[in-house]
């Protein structure tokens, strides 16, 4: 049996929200939802998850604002998975610069293929 | 707030009042620019014309004075050099010359006396001797031109018609002008009144000298100094309006002629004399074309400026159509992004909780209920990967993707990609076979060639009958991979084999009717292998299979662009 992660899912759509938690929760998982970056970022002035699941369009701050916010040791103790519907080269390269451990297309992920990822990841 | 931003993008470039404005801006910078630096140009350079033709006009009349200065002093020499000649030398002359002077003693007398230094505007003296000393004549002669001489006077003893004259020069022992004599000049000698002293002087008949005046005139007026000071034309008249001299030596008619008048103390009378300067004779050579120089060399800088300035302004104008181009470009791509992420977020969530059902997460669920759900995921599946479709034929047509090439094992990627279809491989019923290198270096955009291997080995997995078999192979040879998928599916007619890398076109076939598909999988193909400077290559017969061949070179030295 594997340890719980610590998991913080930061999306503003509230049915993807409530999907991605209710799925890894049921793998096993602790989870935490923030619903966007200022929340985000709040969350991790005071803790740190094992995971960041970052969503990149949001209001507020968004997901490049968030990870611009971090801090180098914040980012080094922290998987994070950016999560966007946005497919864009540039934006990709981008995100990977700012701090990011690797870039998913959202829909490209199933419920399965979601909890295999974080599995695989960490 | 995302459609906003949206409605942001489309003011921001589609605004026409905003393109006539930049269009006015463009064509005001391209020719409104270099005209008015030419014109400012053009404007100094007429200015500097002008000042400098008044510079010209300044100097010429500079040197104009000068020269006429000079020829007053000269005239007034000469004139004096002969009242000495008749007045005061003789007097001192006459004792030392015999009556049977010898052309030796003559030398003698012309080295005693220094005449030649004392007088050097005569060129000589002679005497002629008569038969009776009173017969004997003084001749003076001038320069007329640089090489020959002319008479300009000799002494006479007889009164004739000039006794006027003679009795005011006797009067006065001056020499006199006479006024009805239009071209003879009369000096009266010192000894005049003493016949005795005139007899007793070396030049008996030295009385009276008759000089013509014209010729008197023209050898001050064409010594060598003067010609020299290439002045074209002189007229020398009396007040009364006589014509006394004139050089004849008129060249240019079409000359540029300044005049210039003097009055002149001429023995006792005043001359009036007017010169005629030409002035492009008097001043250097360059001078009278100065203002000409400044004018054309002002037409050439403006001409120059101007091409520089319109050269400028033009690369600025490109480059400002070049950023605004990439500007569309860069907000066509924003748009396109956001349009997909926009169209796929809804289609996540359905994805999402229909994956969650299937996959178990709301507890079990009747077989029936699966096969419908199976088919909702299907469909939603495909809606999704229309989307990606859609974005990628739109960038390919837009010019907008940008190959991101590193070096990788090619080999690999096919073994990954025949790996992550196994499902469908098993679920068609059909069997596979690889056959690859154990490793195979490329340098390409890796993305991409998923792109184009997976389409075409998704194709052969679609259009092939159960219990079919598919073949994935793939050599490098002269520095060119080439990666072939072949079935045994359907087949191609040949008449439909042009069609098959068109955007949005199907192949109708026996299985095409059951297939999804949008159309554009082989269109992206081919683009994407092209886009790496290669080709795919299909050969076909229906019922009994196709094979693709995808030819990438391997290293980087490519690139056709499309």
């Amino acid at each position: 049996m594997k340890k719980p992660l610590n998991i913080l899912i930061v999306e503003d759509e509230r049915d993807l929200r409530d999907a991605y938690e209710l799925v890894l929760k049921g793998s096993g998982n602790v989870i935490s939802t923030a619903s966007d970056g200022s929340q985000a970022v709040e969350f991790l002035s005071k803790k740190t998850p094992d995971v960041l699941l970052l969503d990149v369009y949001m209001p507020v701050m968004n997901g490049e604002q968030v990870l611009k916010s971090l801090s180098e040791s914040q980012k080094k103790n922290l998987k994070i998975i950016v999560f966007s519907n946005m497919s864009d080269q540039n934006l990709e390269q981008r995100l990977l610069e700012s701090g990011a451990d690797q870039f998913v297309l959202k829909s490209g992920v199933n419920p399965i293929q979601l909890v295999k990822l974080i599995d695989d990841f960490c | 707030m995302k459609i906003k931003f949206l409605k942001k993008i489309n003011l921001r470039f589609f605004r026409p009042s905003r393109i006539f404005a930049k269009a006015r801006k463009a064509i005001l910078l391209g020719f409104g620019l270099p005209l008015g630096v030419f014109l400012i140009v053009m404007l100094f350079s007429f200015i500097g014309f002008v000042a400098a033709g008044s510079s010209v006009d300044e100097l010429s009349l500079k040197i104009i004075n000068r020269r006429v200065e000079e020829y007053a002093l000269t005239v007034s020499q000469s004139v004096k050099e002969y009242k000495l000649l008749h007045i005061g030398n003789t007097a001192r002359i006459e004792s030392s010359i015999t009556d049977q002077i010898s052309e030796q003693s003559w030398q003698q007398y012309i080295d005693i006396y220094n005449l030649q230094n004392s007088f050097p505007s005569l060129e000589f003296i002679a005497i002629s001797f008569g038969d009776s000393p009173r017969d004997n004549i003084l001749y003076f002669a001038a320069p007329d031109d640089a090489k020959t001489k002319t008479l300009i006077g000799s002494s006479i003893n007889s009164l004739g018609l000039s006794e006027q004259a003679f009795a005011k020069a006797a009067e006065t022992d001056q020499p006199v002008v006479a006024s009805g004599l239009a071209n003879e000049l009369f000096v009266l000698s010192a000894f005049y009144d003493s016949e005795e002293k005139a007899n007793q002087s070396g030049l008996r008949g030295f009385n009276i000298t008759r000089i013509d005046q014209q010729k008197f005139l023209g050898s001050i007026f064409r010594q060598e100094r003067l010609i020299q000071s290439k002045i074209q034309v002189f007229f020398a008249s009396k007040k009364d309006g006589n014509l006394l001299y004139r050089s004849d030596n008129r060249e240019n008619k079409d000359a540029t002629v300044i005049f210039k008048e003097q009055q002149l103390p001429f023995f006792d009378k005043q001359l009036n004399v007017v010169y005629e300067f030409d002035k492009a004779r008097i001043l250097p050579w360059y001078s009278t074309y100065f203002p000409s120089l400044i004018l054309a060399a002002g037409v050439l800088l403006g001409l120059v400026l101007t091409m520089l300035v319109s050269r400028l302004t033009s690369r600025r104008n490109t480059a400002i159509k070049i950023q605004k181009e990439k500007d569309i470009a860069l907000a066509q791509n924003e748009l396109l992004s956001l349009a997909s992420h926009q169209l796929r977020t809804p289609a996540t969530g359905v994805k999402q909780y229909l994956g969650m059902v299937l996959q178990g997460f709301a507890g079990n669920i009747t077989q029936k209920q699966r096969t419908y759900l199976e088919r909702a995921y299907a469909s939603n599946d495909r809606q999704l990967s229309v989307i990606n479709d859609i974005l990628h034929v739109a960038k390919l047509s837009s010019g907008r993707i940008v190959l991101t090439e590193r070096s990788f094992d090619i080999t690999k990627l096919i073994r990954e990609i025949v790996d992550d279809h196994r499902p469908e491989i098993k679920k068609a019923g059909l069997s596979v076979s690889i056959s690859l290198p154990s490793r195979g270096n490329i340098f390409a955009d890796s993305h991409m060639l998923r792109m184009v291997f997976e389409n075409l080995l998704s194709n052969a997995l679609k259009y092939t009958h159960t219990g079919g078999i598919v073949k994935i192979s793939a050599i490098n040879r002269h520095d060119h991979w080439y990666v072939t998928i072949a079935d045994t599916g359907v087949g191609i007619a040949k008449e439909d084999i042009p069609k098959l890398f068109q955007q949005f076109s199907r192949i109708k076939n026996p299985l095409s009717d059951r297939v999804p598909g949008t159309g554009v999988g082989l269109y992206l193909a081919y683009h994407l292998t092209k886009l790496h400077g290669g080709w795919i290559r299909v050969t076909s017969r229906p019922q009994e299979g196709s094979s693709f061949t995808v030819c990438i070179p391997r290293s980087d030295q490519k690139k056709e662009k499309v």
